[in-house]
């Protein structure tokens, strides 16, 4: 961790612990997301990433615990209000506005990120939003779909949009929950050529899970292992395939398959 | 382009500024047509219609555009009609209480959904419900604004001169105020706020993770929705003469919801074609037969089943199946 620090880190999550009835679903998760880099989350499933991601984002309020997002206590801050700030998530099933087209779901992002929502009597199409617009569907392969409603794109699409959108924030953070799920093997490297190519113009930063584990130590400098609500080891992906404990709690498994 | 399957959210809310300026004519020329040749009966009809489709218009903003099912709209159409009765009599001007049942209409819309959107969908369209029969049950019952009876003999005072209580005159004013309440909220749903109401209603937590506010916006959609809904319940008083408690029992509610789902409620024009049938229908049935409501259901039923989206949302099915192709076809022979 410590050859990371470099200055404050972009996220910190501070003993956070939810329950959900009797159930712990985190335990005193303390995560630390440096700034400009890629993080990974792994785990089994049910060890509470998504939980934690919905912590994170705003959508799920802690039991107990901090969340301090570049160095503000945001705990207490509404999702959109987080979302103004810089944070940007993508989501395990992807979502997105089904009857609305492909150009449509994207210009609805970026005139959120522009702070055109209040505008009531001009009309939603701007020149530079509609510029930014065909750049981005360029720029992603989705141009030929951009007439296309949401509800009727492929799987691989789906995630992909909801990931186009999620950049269009131009976030600081950028929280991906599985971002190559359900995607073929071209779909996938594409997609984690999409994500490297995003860090390595901008200065954002990546927390995402993933299952896919070459997909995991292809991209991540950090990585962050969840089991039951726990932490169990943090560091390199070197050093966490190496881990021991790591490797009995889940790599064990996912490695051979 | 233009195959089955593609399909945009832009038919919602046409956006096609000269094919709009080209087809303006259309409506004058309605407005001064029935003005010049229509006797009182048909008068009458088409400034019921008017006034019925501001109504349905303010309630598809929240139903068809936010996704939001109040079945407490006649609370602020009510309010509106009651701010006209109880203004007639002191000879104020028609516009500034028009205004004044606007005002009334929003106020009322914003006390009342700052509580109730606190909730969840259902929760939301009972206590909208539960709010409405409450004043309808006030207003029966209280006797400074008529009781059960209501407030009648309603006539508008002049306007400049000009005596809106002539037949030809109301319904002009009729429908000048209600293309620019219409107007209005076309406006309002093609601007970026309209959008960001469509992003709520497809999925409100994806909006709120692209930093939309959903409180502070279906919040303002409900004030809107009411003010427009006061100044439709302004132009029932004018236009019937009367506010009675009826205006604010529920099923005046539920009649533009059920509009625009006949009309298509995912249309920006929905709520207008399904006026015009649903004024019609109510008219001829019941003189036609005791029965009516019933025939009326019936006739619902079976729109819905055949077309979910209403005639526009079927229509529009048919133009991409068989519009299109044609038009295709015809640009492969013309090559």
């Amino acid at each position: 961790m410590s050859d990371l620090g470099e200055g404050q880190p972009l996220l910190v999550t501070e003993n956070v612990t939810k329950r959900f009835g009797g159930f712990l679903a985190l335990d005193r998760v303390s995560l630390v997301v440096p700034r400009g880099r890629i993080s990974a989350l792994i785990g089994p499933n049910g060890a509470g990433k998504s939980t934690l991601f919905g912590i994170i984002a705003g959508s799920v309020q802690p039991s107990a615990g901090r969340i301090v997002f570049d160095g503000e206590d945001v705990t207490r801050v509404p999702g959109w209000r987080r979302a103004r700030m810089g944070m940007s998530r993508a989501f395990q099933v992807a979502r997105f506005f089904p009857s609305f087209t492909v150009a449509e779901n994207l210009r609805s992002a970026v005139l959120a990120e522009r702070g055109r929502s209040w505008q009531f009597f001009r009309s939603e199409r701007q020149g530079d939003v509609e510029r930014e617009v065909e750049q981005r569907l360029e720029e992603s392969g989705l141009a030929r779909l951009q007439d296309v409603r949401a509800e009727h794109l492929a799987q691989g699409d789906r995630k992909r949009l909801e990931l186009v959108m999620a950049m269009a924030l131009h976030p600081q953070l950028l929280l991906l929950d599985e971002p190559t799920a359900g995607m073929s093997p071209s779909e996938t490297v594409a997609t984690t050529d999409l994500i490297r190519s995003l860090c390595a113009v901008g200065d954002c930063t990546v927390l995402l899970t993933e299952h896919d584990m070459a997909v995991v130590f292809d991209l991540a400098e950090v990585v962050t292992v969840l089991n039951y609500g726990q932490i169990i080891a943090c560091g390199s992906p070197d050093q966490i395939s190496r881990d021991p404990r790591v490797v009995e709690a889940y790599l064990g498994e996912a490695m051979v398959t | 382009m233009g195959s089955q399957g593609i399909h945009s959210d832009l038919v919602s809310v046409p956006q096609n500024r000269p094919l709009l300026v080209a087809l303006l004519p259309i409506p004058v020329a309605f407005v001064v047509g029935v003005a010049l040749v229509g006797n009182t009966s048909q008068l009458y009809f088409w400034t019921t219609v008017a006034e019925t489709v501001l109504f349905a218009l303010s309630v598809n903003l929240l139903f068809g555009q936010t996704g939001m099912l109040s079945f407490g709209q006649a609370a602020y159409f009510g309010i509106g009609a009651y701010t006209v009765g109880l203004l007639a009599s002191h000879q104020v001007n028609p516009l500034a209480m028009l205004a004044l049942s606007s005002l009334t209409g929003g106020v009322a819309a914003a006390l009342i959904g700052a509580v109730t959107l606190r909730t969840t969908a259902l929760v939301f369209a009972m206590l909208t419900l539960a709010f409405g029969q409450a004043l309808y049950s006030v207003t029966f019952h209280l006797q400074a604004v008529g009781g059960e009876n209501g407030i009648v003999g309603i006539v508008p005072a002049g306007l400049g001169g000009i005596d809106l209580g002539q037949p030809r005159i109301l319904w002009v004013f009729t429908a000048v105020v209600v293309s620019i309440g219409a107007f209005f909220l076309w406006m309002v749903s093609r601007s970026p706020f309209g959008r960001a109401l469509r992003m709520i209603r497809d999925d409100a937590t994806r909006a709120e993770m692209l930093g939309i506010p959903v409180f502070r916006y279906r919040l303002f959609a409900f004030v809107l929705s009411g003010a427009i809904a006061g100044l439709a319940g302004g132009l029932y008083a004018f236009v019937q003469g009367v506010a009675s408690p009826d205006s604010l029992f529920w099923t005046t509610s539920g009649e533009p919801v059920i509009i625009s789902l006949l009309g298509g409620a995912r249309f920006f024009y929905g709520p207008v074609l399904g006026s015009v049938i649903y004024v019609a229908a109510t008219d001829t049935l019941s003189q036609m037969t005791p029965a009516w409501i019933f025939w009326i259901g019936l006739g619902f039923l079976i729109v819905v089943l055949l077309s979910p989206d209403g005639i526009l949302g079927g229509v529009h099915r048919l133009w991409l199946r068989y519009g299109t192709r044609a038009l295709d076809g015809g640009r492969r022979r013309a090559r």
